[in-house]
């Protein structure tokens, strides 16, 4: 496909004509903190951002979202779906957040057996990815299989050369979104394709300084499991939920009912498997009764159940976990592991 | 300067050693020469990993639960609060905590360090303390940064910077900060009219994801079930981004560390969003000193506050 | 005449909706308040109908999340009221109260809600009058602060 650009100055355009056809999540600064939220008009992205402090993939999968309500009428019991997808575009989002994607669409769609709020949302979207112009700390995205510049899962992929953004269409959707204003699009020239590569290949370059060894994932995660530091890792655990809520792939959710006079709603929310009531049962047996067991089926769901089950690794590198309040960092523990040949 | 690596190192082999405790709980390096980690000494040999520098600012009382051993922590003035409250609060047997006290000058804030440097954080090679200033050791050579602009907001109010309950001191005793009782942090507050305020925690909860590392982090969180856990009766909404929820999770939690919050800082460290939690524990702080003349964990006598609520207590409330 | 009547009855309707009611929720100790009011009742003095009473054993019994909880699903004020300080049939669950109400006051300030949506009152069996003063001028005071929302 021929390549294109778009000069930043014509960026407000194409995001016009975007938002006219769709809701536009793209990254903004709330409250100190960024993340991707919906674009009001006249409102600007921030696309100088290093990362989202939150994931990408709160967009399609919300922190809490309301599936049904229900009210109870002279008439008997209305019981009313809630469904508030839309025609939405991604505007912006990092490669290791769409990779990240990938990951959700292959647990969300398991077995043929389909989440429909998930599948609802997501056939409605176009992604719009936006290479990092420098490394974000903490990242190693590379070493966990992301395609740093041109990720996959991405409908277009936007390079910064400076001035303007070198524009790779990589779907239908992705020429689409495009041709909406296909005006604001010039031809891209030699030049900018080299400064593109170059960048890329700075990025990759520096990139590959944070690097990791993830190789072998499954046999790493068990020699953990088996390692001496694994017991100074459980021991000092907190059990919260950073680790899973900001995590682009983790995907576990609570259902439940809240009603109040007479009406109430169903929803469905974030749950994590480190949480002391992730498998608490009716009559209070907990068959994870302590972090070890809890932060076990995080190893393992990550780094092999993952790749069993779904083929791809369950870490796409962004180093959000990396937040944790007493500096658990599951890939860099298992890349120091030594993997033993099998016998 | 606070670099007491060097004697708790010594002293915690000793203590294993001789058998005097089963396990230390301390920090270790972390990932990063700005972080550090809690570690668990339980053999003379593991106690080659402990430090302690500028660097380690978690609260370790979080990991004394019901102790059936003796156990000893390395507990900076903060910690040595929390452990003092969650003895009276029958969390541990007295005798089976040896408080281990470091005086101490500030820990380290990280997002605050790594504002001020203009280089990547991987490029840090070390961070010292000398006399009022952390030193970092970057690409090109050392940059000098006063300690206070650095160091958590909550330690440049620190009221106990030598543990007020321990059983030995490392280091020499350094004098609470006069800011402590001043409340300067609230400054911004107290100027707010009550919609300002109202709409200050709107912006703030909103952000909130419900992760519950505030609650985890914190020594007093203790609840076998905390109320946010809770389905009969359902104190909060489940789930985090949505406002009524994330409202009263927020203001409960506040409401539980009334009068027993150490200000250790460990929630608003812990929290992903950095929602400035310190903000309502030092204001419900100002207001259970004021009211009640307590502060928790400064000795080891005191009474817990719910107990000064009562009639026989001379100083109730002029609030009520 | 007739089309005139009906088009003035919207009108009346408008009127009445326009003049917002508070809800002003009350948890009020067995042994006291709560008999405070029926003896308000039974004396047939007039009180605000923005009330909502919950009958508790005792102001002891009133914990704080139940104030924050009361916020939260749309309360425009919450006013606990119990026995006079000396006077509790349990002995000193008023002070826990008073205590715990303190610290309540405190954080609503924290959190911007205004001062007069919250009250404790002592109110005794015998003074229906006072339980009828108090509901009423709350309620004035709430009308005129206007509606609490948490959206």
């Amino acid at each position: 496909m021929d390549r294109l650009k778009i000069l930043k100055s014509r960026l407000p355009d194409w995001l016009g004509k975007l938002r006219a056809q769709a809701a536009v999540y793209a990254p903004v600064e709330r409250a100190g903190v960024t993340c991707f939220a919906r674009l009001a008009p006249g409102d600007e992205p921030q696309l100088d951002y290093g990362n989202t402090d939150t994931p990408l993939k709160e967009v399609l999968f919300p922190q809490t979202e309301c599936l049904i309500t229900w009210q109870r009428t002279p008439e008997g019991l209305q019981v009313q779906e809630v469904d508030t997808s839309e025609p939405t575009v991604i505007f912006g989002a990092r490669p290791c957040d769409v990779t990240g994607l990938r990951f959700l669409d292959r647990a969300f769609r398991l077995g043929g057996i389909e989440d429909p709020y998930w599948v609802r949302r997501r056939d409605k979207t176009t992604v719009i990815s936006l290479v990092c112009p420098h490394p974000v700390p903490g990242c190693f995205g590379p070493s966990a299989g992301v395609n740093e510049t041109s990720p996959e899962g991405a409908d277009v992929v936007l390079t910064d050369i400076g001035s303007a953004y070198v524009v790779e269409v990589k779907s239908e959707q992705g020429q689409a979104a495009v041709d909406l204003a296909s005006d604001a699009f010039t031809s891209a020239a030699e030049e900018d394709l080299i400064a593109a590569r170059e960048a890329g290949e700075t990025l990759l370059a520096e990139l590959a300084e944070q690097a990791i060894d993830l190789e072998e994932p499954e046999a790493r995660a068990k020699a953990f499991l088996q390692s001496p530091a694994w017991e100074q890792v459980w021991n000092r655990c907190l059990s919260c939920g950073i680790c899973a809520f900001l995590c682009p792939t983790c995907h576990c959710f609570d259902i439940c009912d809240q009603s109040c006079r007479g009406g109430g709603e169903r929803i469905r929310c974030y749950d994590t498997c480190s949480s002391k009531i992730y498998t608490k049962q009716a009559g209070g047996h907990n068959a994870r009764p302590t972090a070890k067991e809890r932060l076990t089926q995080r190893v393992m769901h990550k780094f092999s159940y993952g790749p069993e089950r779904l083929g791809v690794l369950g870490c796409v590198g962004c180093g959000r976990c990396r937040r944790c309040p007493v500096d658990i960092d599951l890939q860099l523990e298992l890349s120091r592991v030594e993997v033993k040949e099998p016998v | 300067m606070s670099n007491h690596t060097d004697a708790v190192r010594a002293r915690a082999k000793q203590l294993l050693e001789s058998g005097e405790v089963t396990r230390v709980i301390g920090h270790a390096r972390g990932t990063t020469p700005y972080r550090s980690r809690p570690h668990f000494a339980s053999s003379p040999e593991q106690t080659d990993a402990l430090i302690h520098d500028v660097s380690c600012g978690s609260n370790l009382a979080v990991y004394v639960s019901k102790p059936k051993e003796r156990v000893a922590v390395i507990a900076k003035g903060c910690d040595a609060r929390s452990l003092a409250t969650i003895i009276h609060e029958g969390q541990a047997e007295r005798g089976n905590v040896l408080i281990l006290g470091v005086s101490c000058e500030g820990k380290l804030d990280e997002g605050r360090l790594l504002r001020k440097l203009d280089f990547p954080p991987r490029q840090v090679k070390s961070v010292r303390e000398e006399g009022d200033e952390v030193v970092v050791e970057g690409p090109a050579g050392d940059v000098r940064l006063p300690r206070d602009d650095v160091i958590m907001v909550n330690c440049t109010y620190c009221r106990a910077r030598t543990p007020a309950v321990s059983d030995e001191l490392i280091g020499e005793p350094v004098p609470p900060r006069e800011e402590a009782d001043q409340y300067p942090d609230l400054g911004g507050l107290d100027a707010m009219s009550e919609a300002g305020r109202a709409e200050f925690w709107r912006a703030q909860f909103e952000k909130c994801i419900r992760c519950y590392a505030c609650r985890n982090a914190c020594p007093s969180c203790f609840c076998p079930e905390c109320f946010v856990d809770e389905y009969h009766p359902q104190w909060a909404l489940h789930g985090g981004g949505q406002f009524r929820g994330n409202w009263m999770w927020n203001v409960g939690r506040a409401q539980h560390l009334a009068g027993r919050c150490s200000a250790c800082g460990s929630c608003q460290r812990g929290c992903p969003v950095d929602i400035p939690l310190m903000l309502l524990n030092r204001w419900m702080e100002r207001a259970t000193n004021q009211a009640f003349d307590h502060l928790a964990g400064m000795s080891e006598q005191q009474k817990q506050l719910a107990a000064l609520f009562r009639k026989s207590e001379a100083k109730a409330s002029e609030h009520g | 005449m007739a089309e005139q009547q009906v088009a003035e009855a919207p009108a009346e309707q408008q009127a009445t909706a326009a003049e917002w009611r508070p809800t002003l929720l009350a948890y009020l100790c067995n042994w006291c308040s709560y008999a405070g009011a029926n003896l308000a009742g039974a004396s047939r003095m007039p009180y605000d109908a923005s009330i909502r009473v919950i009958r508790v054993p005792c102001s002891g019994r009133v914990d704080p999340l139940m104030i924050y909880k009361a916020f939260e699903r749309g309360a425009d004020g919450v006013l606990v009221g119990g026995c006079h300080l000396g006077d509790c049939h349990y002995s000193e669950g008023n002070y826990a109260c008073q205590g715990r109400m303190a610290l309540v006051k405190a954080l609503l300030a924290a959190a911007g809600i205004e001062e007069k949506r919250f009250r404790l009152e002592w109110i005794s069996a015998s003074e229906g009058s006072i339980f009828q003063a108090v509901v009423n001028e709350m309620s004035e005071q709430l009308r005129e602060l206007g509606p609490f929302e948490l959206k």
